[in-house]
């Protein structure tokens, strides 16, 4: 009795086309009502059921990964990754949105959205080898920063931990997470480009 | 021993021989810093992995774009509008509610037992996309009542129901039978609170506690949810097997009625049942 949604999860963990789609079709209009009674437009449901998904993904891939909703149903997990998320967004939305009192918590926030972007893609992007070798330069590279900017790199970047948690984590005061990660950056861009980097970066 | 990525990805992928899984997993017990490359390389390889999804669910996202899938989104939000009413409709809002979670109850129950009843894969899936449409509007209502509050004339009644209602909606199965067991404790006789209670309990299993809750309701032709009372009764009967008779008699009896909104799962449990 519980082969379907077994199945179903399987084949969304292995990345199975037809599977997001029937999942998008039952499972959208849910997200869109949500949303657009949240404070939300459709396109924030859009964005918000694509980010939920890949979330989904994340954790149904995990390998201590059990179900443990009702009758291994996968709907109400997936709904409550979404509200999590958009409660989440939103809440950071509104709190950027706010340009009167602005307090150091706001601007650290402000600035750790512009580290969103995944430094690997980024990487990538001036990569002209082909996908698996991409992989093999960064990892080649990675083994060579000093322990303390891979970590900070892997745990930002990878494990996607903010640097609240990284400075609580190691002990930092306020800023030097920061700091280090941009020192980590740098260390990383430098490596790539060095001697020993990737044959295939862009000059 | 390789270390490249190449080489750990195919041993994530489980690509390689029994040997030199052996070998490489020795290698990790022996040495530290191997051990912290391999896991480098995992973190890397899910990175890899979780990327390859992204374009996946956006390639999907963009062919429903193109196939006006999300169009239908825009038309219905536009309804919805038009459904909010003013103060003095509300209780009609909230009879739509009432209505909306049945359906809610019957996409999820029906589903769930049908499920229960089949072990074929394809067949359940299937009935889980049938039961769709129905399952975004009685969303859509659901939401407009907890917007709307389900206060007007009773406030009090309607809000000691609404908390189990609410919990019962949030799957919160065994709170909301608190809940709705609470509010019977001071309105026996209503109906409707009689019917989720049943609902409740059907939800956590107990489906031969939900057929004292559902079988008064299910001859009372004054209560608005008879049908549905029906419905679940006859499931309940199947479930535990002890009137299977009359669970055909009910069925039968929406099955045959084309102003019943259970007619379609009444017959498709039928054919079921005859197979």
């Amino acid at each position: 009795m519980k082969a379907p949604v077994m199945t179903l999860l399987e084949k969304l963990q292995a990345g199975d086309k037809n599977s997001w789609k029937y999942f998008y079709k039952k499972l959208f209009g849910w997200a869109s009502n949500f949303i657009t009674a949240n404070s939300g437009t459709l396109a924030d449901a859009e964005d918000a059921f694509q980010e939920a998904s890949i979330r989904l993904w994340e954790k149904i891939s995990a390998p201590d990964f059990r179900l443990t909703t009702k009758n291994k149903d996968l709907d109400p997990y997936f709904k409550q990754i979404l509200r999590n998320y958009w409660i989440n967004e939103h809440l950071r939305k509104k709190k950027h949105n706010k340009t009167d009192n602005v307090d150091e918590d706001q601007i650290t926030n402000i600035s750790d959205s512009m580290d969103e972007e995944d430094i690997i893609e980024k990487i990538f992007n001036e990569l002209k080898c082909d996908k698996t070798d991409k992989y093999n330069c960064i990892y080649r590279t990675l083994k060579k920063l000093n322990d303390n900017h891979q970590y900070m790199i892997v745990t930002y970047y990878l494990d996607q931990k903010s640097i609240k948690e990284i400075e609580a984590e190691r002990g930092y005061n306020k800023g030097v997470g920061r700091v280090t990660l941009l020192r980590a950056r740098e260390a990383l861009k430098k490596l790539l480009r060095g001697d020993n980097g990737c044959h295939c970066l862009m000059a | 021993m390789q270390t490249t990525f190449e080489y750990l990805e195919k041993y994530f992928e489980g690509q390689l021989s029994e040997d030199e899984v052996k070998a490489l997993e020795k290698r990790v017990q022996e040495n530290q810093q191997f051990a912290k490359d391999v896991e480098l390389a995992r973190k890397l390889f899910m990175h890899k992995k979780k990327q390859a999804i992204r374009h996946q669910i956006a390639e999907v996202h963009n062919e429903l774009s193109n196939d006006g899938f999300f169009d239908q989104f825009k038309e219905e939000k536009q309804e919805s509008k038009v459904i909010l009413m003013p103060q003095k409709n509300r209780r009609r809002l909230y009879q739509w509610g009432m209505a909306a979670a049945i359906l809610i109850l019957i996409a999820v129950g029906l589903t769930q037992f049908l499920r229960n009843s089949h072990s074929t894969g394809t067949q359940a899936l299937a009935l889980e996309e049938f039961y769709h449409p129905e399952l975004t509007q009685i969303e859509t209502n659901l939401d407009e009542l907890s917007a709307s509050g389900l206060a007007s004339t009773d406030k009090t009644k309607k809000e000691s129901l609404a908390e189990g209602l609410l919990l019962l909606y949030k799957d919160e199965f065994s709170r909301a039978e608190a809940a709705i067991k609470n509010h019977l404790n001071q309105y026996q006789e209503d109906p409707v609170a009689l019917f989720y209670m049943g609902m409740c309990l059907q939800q956590q299993d107990k489906y031969a506690a939900s057929i004292d809750y559902l079988r008064p309701l299910s001859t009372d032709s004054s209560f608005e949810l008879q049908d549905g009372a029906a419905f679940y009764l006859a499931l309940a009967y199947l479930k535990t097997e002890r009137n299977t008779k009359e669970a055909t008699n009910l069925l039968s009896d929406l099955s045959a009625n084309d102003q019943s909104g259970f007619q379609s799962p009444a017959t498709e449990i039928l054919d079921m049942l005859k197979k």
